[in-house]
């Protein structure tokens, strides 16, 4: 039983990680129906963004405040120089676009920080453990869910209660319509690309002493989020809800039965929801 | 005795048809019936549910109830391939051609269709003689044999709709549905067309949605009226236009 | 095609000199015209998947390393396989798989597709790289025989580079040749209208499958040769990194030609060799370049994409 429960927290941490970073790339597609491939390399970069700072400042709480910041606007500036004029020119410009600046993202990681596996300590007010159902549970773990959970729940007010937020969900929901009763479509595009690379980069920050830092830590996160966001149906927040919730589930329950090919049952999921769905959960551009 | 043998074969029926879009009612408890070799007109006004009747017909849309049946098959939620192959052919409203390739090569797509040959990667299309012979027969019986090797998308509007009639005809189906073909012409445009169409369409089935009276008096069998999701009325032209029913709700708005 | 000459004469040109190749250029330079030719097997067909099907796949490499991996285990493991059985093994393997992948896929939209395919690069690349025991993992698998053909040494990279070209010759003819051919016309018609296509009684899944199938054999094939060309395979032939770099020599070659990929090959192959003794961030720079290219010159190199009327 406790290693159920156990097990069952690993995978809430681990998918909510998932969804901060598959919320932001499953509005931005919602919004402007760009698949921006290059979403995850913000959560990496949020990662070695703060081991950096952390080597010179050493407060985990700055970093969390200042490196998602710093990855919002390199988002912004993504979304106002190469975004805007890619969506024009069409579908394949745009995958080898935003697949090409992944590539160059992640090879610049690796060229400044190198390839060799860095880790980032735990803020010491973070570290230690926790007695769950008399198993020892780490407490920085407990921080993220926490955590991620105080966020979302900070973004759903906004989406729900606040005029800004009904200006979201309206233009993900139809955009032309909202844009003809006025709203300042560029500025809220603006604003869902920072918001969206800002929760990415705050994933990558408080999953860096959890997860450490990788060259292709990218890459595998990678595979995971496109497979929220395909099963939750791309645009849709509760679908990527849902999605990375049982994602993150199978993957820790899928370690525990099948240690080296646990990733399959991700994809089994994917496939079983698109043979029924094929737009995804909640999809609706099939 | 003679009556009774040519009482007419239903070659499509539909029984008890709905059709809702995320809780629009479009479609309300439709009953139809198609005689074989009629010519059979759907009128009514605009966002009357004609076209979505037609796309339950040809598969293109599930109906929510209700059932559908070709020469007594039943064929509800048919994919249109299958339905195409069944004999069933259809035109579009909106004109759906190919664009990027030729007028030939537009019906040369439903010739190789209609022949069968689908999967075929060993043969060579330009030595496919009898496939060309059928694709030049259908072109000149739509007139436009000449600009066979045009790209379809540089066509006139009143060609580009004799194309999409065209291809609805090239795969030789028994049963034939027009969905406006005379949309957007002018009355000369309209009159050839007209006779396109009772050429193309004689000894088969056709099913025609038009909003210009003249054509549909000078076509249809039989008319059924549409309205509001609503088969108002069905029946020989002259009892349609002698229904008061029908004169209240719509062919007073809508002479043309 | 005002075109169909220069391509002809193009052609004989390539033709004239491949023969002539094996006698002119030095050994290692001969090595390189053969991997270039190789891989632009691999390239033409993802070309081709983008061009007729217009579908953009993330993860092409797959079909390239399965059949690559394929071919290797099969002349590891089965006593006597012949050199060209063990390729067709190769190109079966990735056909199969081509069109168990294609079956599930062919109802997406291009861009479910293209994250999907992007995603099962992954999976089978993790598959791979894992399951040690039969594909060696990081080590890759070497040291496995390279049988005569028609009893002529396959080891003279001469002999080699000539059956390469023949054989990718065959390929790239039978590319060519589809889309003069039925099955080629209702690719190109679902690409013109798919929902016209439907609609004159063609089905169109099963077309695009059984293309995607073909293409996929072909690239198993291109694997299958590469394999013994580098007398060794490792995961790095099934990786998402080889997925990337087929596109950009698809991309470099230009899309809208049917030598590009070709070109691609070889302008790749040789920056590969010559940039790398410059800089080990060459593959960066590479990127960059195709980004920055694809960015200004949209309808230039890239005329065939689906935005073209």
């Amino acid at each position: 039983m406790e290693t159920f429960v156990i097990q069952f927290i690993h995978g809430l941490v681990y998918g909510l990680l998932l969804f901060l970073v598959a919320s932001g790339l499953t509005l931005v597609f919602g919004m402007m129906s760009v698949l921006n491939i290059a979403h995850v390399s913000f959560y990496m970069l949020g990662a070695y963004l703060s081991y950096t700072m952390l080597k010179v400042v050493s407060n985990f709480w700055l970093a969390l405040i200042v490196c998602p910041i710093l990855v919002a606007l390199l988002g912004i500036l993504m979304e106002r120089l190469i975004l805007r004029r890619v969506h024009a020119a069409g579908h394949v410009q745009e995958f080898v676009i935003t697949f090409g600046i992944l590539f160059a993202l992640n090879e610049m990681i690796k060229w400044i920080w190198g390839s060799e596996n860095l880790s980032v300590p735990i803020p010491s007010t973070l570290s230690g453990s926790l007695l769950i159902m008399g198993n020892i549970y780490p407490a920085y773990r407990l921080f993220i869910l926490f955590f991620s959970l105080l966020i979302l729940a900070f973004l759903a007010f906004i989406l729900m209660r606040t005029r800004l937020g009904i200006t979201v969900r309206a233009m993900v929901s139809d955009r032309d319509m909202a844009s003809a009763l006025g709203t300042n479509t560029p500025f809220v595009f603006m604003l869902v690309m920072g918001i969206g690379s800002w929760l990415a980069g705050v994933a990558g920050v408080i999953a860096a002493p959890f997860l450490g830092l990788s060259s292709s830590m990218g890459l595998d996160f990678l595979t995971d989020c496109f497979i929220v966001t395909v099963t939750g149906g791309l645009g849709s927040l509760w679908g990527a809800v849902v999605a990375s919730f049982l994602i993150g589930q199978l993957s820790s329950f899928g370690i525990l039965f099948m240690p080296r090919f646990a990733i399959v049952f991700g994809f089994l999921l994917m496939a079983v929801v698109l043979v029924i769905k094929p737009s995804g959960l909640f999809g609706e551009k099939a | 005795m003679a009556e009774l043998a040519e009482r007419p074969r239903n070659i499509l029926e539909l029984k008890g048809i709905y059709k809702d879009f995320e809780g629009l009612q479009v479609l309300l408890d439709i009953n139809l019936e198609v005689h074989e070799r009629e010519r059979h007109a759907i009128i009514g006004p605009n966002g009357a549910g004609k076209s979505t009747l037609f796309n339950l017909i040809t598969g293109k849309y599930r109906p929510s109830k209700g059932r559908i049946f070709l020469k007594g098959e039943a064929i509800t939620g048919t994919n249109p391939f299958k339905l195409t192959r069944m004999g069933m052919a259809r035109s579009f409203q909106i004109t759906n051609i190919f664009r990027t390739m030729t007028v030939f090569e537009n019906v040369r797509n439903a010739i190789l269709s209609k022949n069968k040959i689908r999967y075929n990667m060993f043969s060579r299309l330009s030595k496919m003689d009898g496939i060309n012979r059928q694709t030049e027969q259908v072109l000149s019986e739509i007139g436009l044999l000449e600009r066979k090797n045009d790209v379809a998308g540089e066509l006139s509007y009143g060609q580009q709709r004799a194309l999409e009639i065209g291809l609805a005809i090239a795969t030789d189906p028994e049963i034939i549905l027009l969905d406006e073909p005379t949309a957007g012409m002018s009355t000369e445009e309209t009159r050839e067309a007209v006779r396109l169409i009772q050429r193309v369409t004689e000894g088969k089935t056709l099913i025609i949605v038009e909003h210009d009276m003249e054509v549909v008096f000078s076509i249809a069998d039989r008319i059924s009226v549409l309205y509001y999701g609503k088969v108002l009325a069905s029946g020989l032209p002259g009892e349609i236009r002698n229904d008061q029913k029908v004169k209240d709700a719509y062919l007073g708005e809508e002479r043309k | 095609m005002k075109n169909r000459s220069f391509y002809l004469w193009v052609g004989i040109a390539l033709g004239a000199l491949g023969i002539l190749f094996p006698h002119v250029l030095p050994k290692f330079q001969l090595r390189m015209v053969t991997e270039i030719v190789v891989v632009a097997l691999l390239v033409m067909t993802w070309k081709m998947m983008l061009n007729e099907a217009g579908l953009f796949s993330f993860g092409h490499a797959v079909y390239f390393g399965l059949g690559a991996y394929a071919s290797v285990l099969g002349w590891l493991h089965i006593k006597g396989l012949s050199l060209m059985s063990g390729i067709l093994l190769g190109g079966l393997v990735a056909g199969l798989v081509g069109f168990i992948l294609s079956a599930f896929l062919v109802r997406m939209s291009g861009t479910y597709y293209a994250l999907l395919t992007l995603a099962f690069n992954q999976l089978i690349w993790a598959i791979v790289w894992k399951w040690r025991n039969v594909t060696g993992g990081d080590d890759g698998l070497g040291k496995f025989p390279k049988p005569d053909l028609l009893g002529i040494s396959m080891k003279d990279p001469t002999n080699f580079y000539y059956l390469s070209v023949v054989l990718v010759g065959v390929c790239l003819f039978f590319c060519w040749y589809f889309t003069k051919t039925p099955l080629g016309n209702v690719t190109k018609s679902i690409k013109s209208n798919e929902e016209r296509t439907r609609f004159i009684g063609l089905n169109v899944g099963a077309s695009k499958i059984i293309f995607l199938t073909m293409l996929a054999f072909f690239a198993g094939i291109s694997g299958a040769l590469y394999a013994q060309f580098q007398e060794f395979i490792g995961a790095s032939s099934i990786d998402l990194v080889m997925s990337t770099h087929i596109i950009f020599m698809a991309f470099i070659g230009g899309i809208g030609h049917f030598w590009g990929p070709l070109l691609g090959s070889g302008i790749y192959v040789y920056l590969s060799e010559y940039l790398s003794h410059y800089t080990d961030r060459w593959e960066l720079i590479f990127g960059v370049v195709v980004v920055i290219l694809v960015l200004l010159a949209p309808q230039g190199i890239l005329g065939i994409t689906k935005k073209r009327k």
